[in-house]
Formats: structure tokens, sequence, C-alpha cells
């Protein structure tokens, strides 16, 4: 069985400053076609045409935060199974177990390395599809 | 591969030189916030503000290489939700002050290093 090739992340991120260095981590340096949004709402909005391979989903957001976010794209029918990584500060061991706990692939903590983001991005991709 | 990730790292720099600079602008925010709490009647919307500033601030302090603005804003984050857990009469404001103050040494003594990097490069 072919493994499902990691193209296309959808980013949700409300800080401008991390939304522009993480898309010189995960376009320039990752070669991934991305897309930001600056809300869990305009997440919900976007997937559905942009068709992510991977959500990135940061945590604490105004409105809707990452967890609810999680939660609303899993009612959209191309995105139910699509899988998710919170990126957070919040990346204590139990924070970690929760959030997995929620249907998380992984959590990535804050702050991020720019040039190693693309990298471990695909280190729990390959790992996920690895134990499939 | 080699000269593309030095450009891209010469992109991160000026990224971050323009984050550093931009620091006072993320205090201000700061202290409009910790001004309002000496006379604020309902602390708790003021702590939960400052609190999601400085989880902000820790990430993307730590995230832009400084280190020591991110471990305060950290800290401070960590004072205020502990202050949140108080109610309104008990909030130690001496300690939030300090939290703030510490925020503002980290500030400025990461705009000194940037300051004399500049220097030293011309």
């Amino acid at each position: 069985m072919g493994e499902k090739s990691l193209q296309r992340i959808l980013y949700a991120e409300d800080e401008p400053d991390i939304q522009t260095i993480a898309r010189i981590a995960l376009e320039t340096v990752g070669n991934f076609t991305l897309e930001i949004c600056s809300s869990g709402n305009e997440a919900i909005e976007k997937a559905p045409g942009f068709k992510p391979d991977l959500v990135l989903l940061d945590v604490m957001m105004p409105g809707m935060d990452g967890p609810t976010t999680m939660k609303k794209l899993r009612e959209i029918g191309n995105i139910t199974d699509t899988p998710v990584i919170f990126m957070t500060a919040k990346a204590q061991r139990r924070e970690i177990s929760q959030f997995k706990a929620m249907g998380a692939l992984d959590v990535i903590p804050k702050p991020f390395d720019p040039m190693r983001l693309a990298e471990n991005v695909r280190t729990i991709w390959e790992q996920h599809h690895a134990s499939l | 591969m080699q000269a593309s990730d030095n450009r891209v790292e010469e992109h991160l720099a000026v990224l971050r030189r323009n984050y550093i600079g931009n620091l006072p602008a993320k205090l201000a925010e700061f202290d409009q916030q910790h001004g309002l709490l000496q006379t604020a009647t309902d602390m708790s919307v003021i702590l939960a503000n400052l609190r999601g500033l400085a989880h902000k601030l820790a990430g993307s302090a730590g995230t832009f290489g400084c280190p020591e603005v991110s471990s305060a804003a950290r800290n401070y984050e960590w004072i205020l939700r502990e202050a949140a857990l108080e109610p309104d009469c008990s909030v130690n404001i001496d300690i939030i002050h300090s939290g703030h103050q510490a925020l503002k040494h980290a500030v400025a003594q990461t705009l000194l290093l940037n300051t004399n990097e500049q220097c030293r490069k011309q």
C-alpha cells in the first residue's frame, strides 16, 4: 500500500509574527503548500476547499480555540480523518496526553525552531503512517 | 542546498531584528492593561487579557530567538495564572508588578543586545 504523501498543510494561528515565520519554515524550508488561517473559524471555512493533508492548530486562539476547531473540523465530510497536530506553549506531558486523547496526532511545542519545524512535522507524519 | 539555507537564515535574521524592534510596542500593550489594574473593579478580565498577552509573547519571543523575553513572559504568565485563582480583594498587585517589571527588564536587555550587535556589524 502506498503511503499518502504530505504536501498540503493548513495552519491556524492568530499571531502575525508566528504566521510569518511559519510560512518560511513550512513553505520555503519545507516546500509544503501552505494555507494560513488567522482563526479557528477561518480554518473551518477554508479547509473543505483547500483539502489539507494535515492541519496544524494553535491551541490558544481568541474566539474558537484549537481543540474546539479540531472538533468542528471533524464534522466536515472531507476533513473528518485529516490528521491534526497542535502547536502550543502548553506542552507539559499531561497536556500532551490530553491533546492526544482528544484525537490529535501529536503536539509541537512553542517556541519552535523555524529551520526544524518542517522536519518535525514530517517525522510525526511518517511515524503516524508507519503505525497504520 | 547550502546557499538556499543561508538565504533563509538571512531572511530569518531580518525578521528577528524586526521582531525585536517591535518589542516596545508589544510592551506598551502590557503597560496599558497593567495600568488598568490599579483602578479596575473587575480584575479578572484584565488578568485574563494580560495572561493572553504573556502567553503569546512567550511563544513568539522564543521562536524569534529572544529567550530572556520568552522566559520573563512565561514567568509573568504563571504569576497571572496564580493571581486569577484568587478573589479580587486578595490579588497581590506587588507580585504582578514584579512580573511586569521583569518583563520590561528582559525587553530592555534584548533591545540593548540587538543594538550592540547592529553597531558591531557596521
